[in-house]
């Protein structure tokens, strides 16, 4: 006799007792119908109420002893199922019951009885097991959204669940598909910004990316005339592996661009609003991987500028002149922290050539750019939805973007005595500038989202932490990209 | 007259001698049943050794040479302060008992002991379910046991603290119920033992060649011999064998076979200081540690040497197989299969260890666990290895040495490429291999499992693994089936001299 039978006995007899105690008190101080009625609601149905209770725990107490008799065969045994069965009958609601019982039909390769006791089980209990040992009966089955099903509501009750995390990375593997490759490269995270980790692509495969880039620059450095231009970027990346360790890429960028723009009509200053739109300059992307062990790289690359965007708009959408930035990446994944990118690239920049307009020569400084990234991945278990569509992981960033602008000079057209950046009429004359540079750090915060089917959607801003004394920009920087990887 | 009295007196007296003479021969008679009727008288001083000692009464049995002293046979022992069988120095061969609910260890195996345990059910002791302690040397033999739910493991090996019994708990019975005691063993403090059977059951096995008690590893060092097969150890506190040695000069020679190991907390195996250990064709699954744990323990203790092969070792937490403080003997881990662990399949550390013909397959979670995972330089023997579906790579290994001929496929995330077993991107090389590239022989590639989803990770005729391993007379395929093809090793557990042979449909021994 159990101690949990013993005080339900007691209960009983306690509550029985006084209940006629106090029934025969009314009978003999009050009345026969008082007393009657007293019994009638405090005995009878109570008492039932309290009577089934006391069964049921009796039942359950005795299907604790079935099922802890079925553990000690433990061997998938007529006689261990037996006890299992003894115990849910005797209590119906014995979870653990039905998932031993499940997982001796389940060895027993009886499916159908396996996934009628792993279900119940499943909905009785707040345990994992139950819904992978159902995953692993679908998976058995060749059923994998099922067991991918299963799988994953087991993660979320328990998402250390290391036998479901097992055989959902295999139901992926099989299922599958060949883009688990790309997938899991897509999974190495990226700076938003900088864009260029110290990775190569593998051989055959392609990254193309999208960005949406708006700012609002105080000076442009193709025409380094301080006016506000409003600017937005729609910037495509091309990238593909020629070999394992040397990938190129083509970046072309459609540019809009809002500017107010001072002309001079005489000697009156006229102010516009000037909108342009067109095709930018294209970088062409060359980029070789000289070592790279585990999960860190080191790359050299060189970006040259194709001068597609016409330079004699107002504002210019090119620069007009082929360029060249060499540089040096590096990426490495630290352990328990993520991924770490530095890169450094010097743009070189070149002389206006004067015979094309001898009046207007502007030679900008040598730039220096330097960007460090530390990008946090977070697993995302279990698929939560963003916009519909189930995310596999985040990745929060963080960036550093240094960049040092050296000195313009040249010579540019005065007209009345002041600087002008657009045609007129009228006198003009040459005169030596000098526009200064200096060193300009933003801070950048961004978040990636990683999707199913090596889909990426980033978020980021950058934000100018220092800046020159004449700064270029004071504005922060919107970006929102996408990417995807192919083969 | 007088003529008639003396007549009647005559007679009366013939009446009486007759009487006496009825009853004097009844009384020899019942003197002589008596004698025939009456037993031997038991000997309670057994020291030559020829006799068996009966506790339950069976007949005796005429048994000789390394036969037991003392047989227990068919007891139900149960509810003891300390242990249900205490053996100390002598043979003892424990058999057909029901053994639960002692205050420590269910049978005490110690001081130069021999004993044979078999096809008992020893289980809910507060202790270890069997312990083999003491300095002294010991033979052992634990077969065909159902040993579960101890408390601490299911067999502990190489003791050295005494037993203590907790305070709180508050046992009906004796210290031991039964304590056989070498040279004058005797039967004391007897509490409850009913007899389930007057059948003696079957006869008590001999040894079979293995390593004997009291062998010398090392000049001084004793050793305790324990031989462990077709036992089912499960849901016990602590490992199911933890086989460590607490006595400096003393070392274990543990061999394990044919025996399920599962659902124990503290992993299946744990082997630490000096041991050497053969563990084969046993099944270790769903242990809540690793499946086999072979340290170094703290202190000048030697490492254990192990040889582990032709195990099914499945759904540990850990790792299939931690030996990061173990060496290799001379045969290694070969022809082991060893998948949905939770750590790595095989994690070794410096020492130089033999991996060999093994099939290691979806090993790892989210965050670590690969096929092979190597923890410290050394310069290890890895060949002829299948290794798939592993989460964080397939070799993980210090150095572009010491392996070769190896299959991998669909390890770290890399896909299930590729056509060509000998060409893929560096990506994948880098993912299947750790960073490392791929030497001699070594393959990326769909291994062709007959069915993995179902784990059955046979070859179909089809696989590059058959035949793809190294082609040297030393690891040539003897057994066909379930090798495959020619004579040259077929990689996985399928191939090589040690080939094995199982049935993924068949019950869970």
């Amino acid at each position: 006799m159990t101690p949990q039978r013993h005080r339900g006995k007691e209960v009983i007899t306690l509550y029985f007792s006084l209940c006629l105690c106090v029934s025969v008190v009314f009978y003999v101080l009050s009345s026969v119908v008082f007393s009657v009625v007293f019994s009638a609601v405090f005995l009878f149905f109570p008492g039932q109420a309290i009577c089934a209770d006391y069964a049921k725990a009796n039942d359950c107490a005795k299907a604790k002893e079935w099922y802890q008799q079925g553990i000690s065969f433990s061997d998938d045994s007529f006689e261990e199922m037996t006890c299992y069965q003894k115990a849910v009958e005797l209590c119906p609601e014995y979870a653990e019951a039905h998932e031993r019982l499940g997982n001796i039909f389940k060895a027993r390769q009886q499916w159908d009885m396996a996934v009628k006791e792993l279900q119940l089980a499943g909905e009785m209990s707040n345990g994992s097991d139950p819904h992978t040992s159902l995953g692993e009966i679908y998976r058995m089955q060749g059923q994998y959204d099922l067991a991918i099903q299963e799988f994953q509501i087991a993660l979320d009750i328990r998402p250390l669940d290391k036998r479901a995390q097992s055989n959902l990375e295999y139901i992926y593997r099989m299922s599958g598909r060949d883009e688990e490759e790309e997938e899991e490269h897509s999974l190495i995270p990226s700076p938003i910004f900088s864009r260029e980790p110290g990775f190569t692509l593998p051989m055959g495969k392609t990254l193309f990316d999208l960005q949406l880039q708006y700012s609002q620059i105080k000076r442009e450095w193709i025409a380094p005339v301080e006016r506000s231009v409003n600017v937005w970027k729609l910037i495509t990346g091309i990238r593909y592996g020629l070999t394992n360790s040397f990938m190129v890429g083509v970046i072309p960028k459609m540019l809009w661009k809002n500017a107010n723009v001072h002309l001079w009509e005489g000697s009156v200053e006229q102010k516009y609003q000037s909108s342009v739109y067109g095709l930018g300059d294209t970088i062409i992307l060359l980029k070789q991987c000289l070592w790279s062990r585990k999960q860190t790289s080191w790359a050299a690359s060189l970006n040259i500028n194709i001068p597609t965007g016409d330079e004699n708009r107002i504002p210019p959408l090119g620069s007009g002149k082929y360029e060249f930035m060499p540089g040096l990446a590096f990426s490495t994944s630290l352990r328990n922290i993520g991924y770490l990118h530095a890169n450094l690239h010097y743009f070189f920049t070149r002389q206006r050539d004067e015979t094309l307009d001898p009046g207007y020569r502007l030679d900008p400084g040598d730039e220096f750019s330097y960007n460090i990234a530390l990008c946090r991945p977070v697993p995302l278990i279990g698929a939560p939805y963003f916009l519909s569509v189930p995310v596999t992981g985040l990745v929060g960033v963080v960036e550093l973007n240094g960049v040092y602008i050296g000195k313009s000079r040249g010579y540019e057209k005065i007209r009345g005595g002041e600087a002008s950046t657009g045609p007129g009429t009228g006198s003009t004359s040459l005169r030596k500038t000098t526009y200064p540079g200096g060193n300009t750090l933003c801070w950048s915060p961004g978040v990636q989202l990683l999707f199913y089917g090596n889909m990426k959607l980033e978020l980021g801003i950058q934000v100018p932490i220092l800046i020159p004394d004449d700064p270029w920009i004071t504005k922060p920087v919107y970006q929102i990209g996408v990417t995807r990887f192919f083969f | 007259m007088n003529t008639y009295k003396k007549q009647a007196n005559h007679r009366s007296t013939e009446a009486l001698r007759a009487k006496y003479l009825t009853l004097l021969c009844t009384c020899a008679s019942l003197w002589f049943i008596c004698l025939l009727v009456s037993p031997a008288p038991a000997q309670t001083n057994n020291s030559q050794g020829d006799q068996p000692q009966i506790v339950t009464g069976s007949p005796p049995q005429t048994v000789t040479g390394d036969s037991p002293q003392i047989v227990i046979l068919d007891n139900e022992i149960y509810a003891n302060n300390v242990s249900a069988v205490n053996i100390q120095g002598n043979r003892v061969s424990v058999e057909k008992c029901t053994i639960y609910q002692n205050g420590n260890a269910g049978i005490v195996v110690d001081n130069d002991a021999q004993a044979l345990i078999q096809n008992n059910r020893i289980y809910s002791q507060e202790g270890a379910g069997i312990t083999v302690m003491g300095a002294g040397s010991a033979q052992v033999s634990i077969i065909g046991n159902q040993i579960h739910q101890n408390k601490m493991a299911g067999l502990q090996l190489g003791s050295k603290d005494r037993m203590v019994v907790p305070v709180h708990r508050s046992f009906k019975k004796n210290p031991s119920v039964i304590l056989a005691q070498g040279g004058n063993q005797t039967n004391k403090g007897f509490g409850q033992i009913s007899n389930l059977s007057k059948s003696l059951g079957d006869k008590t096995k001999g040894e079979d060649g293995k390593a004997k008690a009291g062998d010398k590893i090392q000049e001084g060092l004793t050793t305790i011999t324990v031989d462990i097969q077709n036992n089912r150890i499960y849901h016990n506190g602590e490992s199911g064998i933890k086989c460590q040695s607490e006595y400096p000069q003393h070392s274990i020679f543990l061999t394990a076979e044919y025996n399920a190991i599962f659902q124990n907390r503290k992993g299946g195996i744990l082997v630490a200081n000096a041991a050497k250990v053969a563990l084969r064709n046993n099944s270790i699954y769903e242990n809540h540690k690793a499946g086999v744990s072979a340290n170094r323990s703290k202190g000048p203790s030697p490492i254990p040497q192990v040889d582990i092969y032709q195990n099914i070792i499945r759904g540990n937490e850990e790792s299939g197989l931690e030996l990061t403080g173990a060496c290799s003997g001379p045969i290694g881990v070969c022809n082991n299969l060893i998948f949905h662990n939770g750590g790595s399949g095989i994690r070794f550390g410096a020492s130089t260890m033999r991996i060999i013909n093994n099939t290691i397959v979806s090993n790892g979670n989210l965050s670590q666990g690969s096929g092979i995972d190597q923890q410290e330089k050394s310069i290890p023997f890895i060949a002829n290895n299948i290794l798939a579906y592993n989460f964080k790579t397939g070799l993980n290994i210090k150095r572009q040495k010491g392996y070769s001929h190896n299959l991998f496929f669909a390890n770290g995330g890399s896909g299930t490429c590729c056509d060509d077993c000998y060409s893929s991107s560096k990506f994948t090389e880098n993912k299947q291999l750790g960073g490392r590239k791929r030497n001699q022989g070594d393959m990326i590639c769909d291994p062709g499992f007959s069915n993995p989803d179902l784990f059955d990770f046979r070859l179909n005729t089809w696989s590059p693994a058959i035949d793809g391993g190294i082609p040297s007379p030393e690891f040539e395929d003897l057994h066909f089936p379930p090798s495959q093809g020619g004579r040259q090793n077929d990689m996985g557990v399928t191939g090589g001299p040690l080939a094995f042979s199982w049935d993924p449909n068949a019950p869970v021994p």
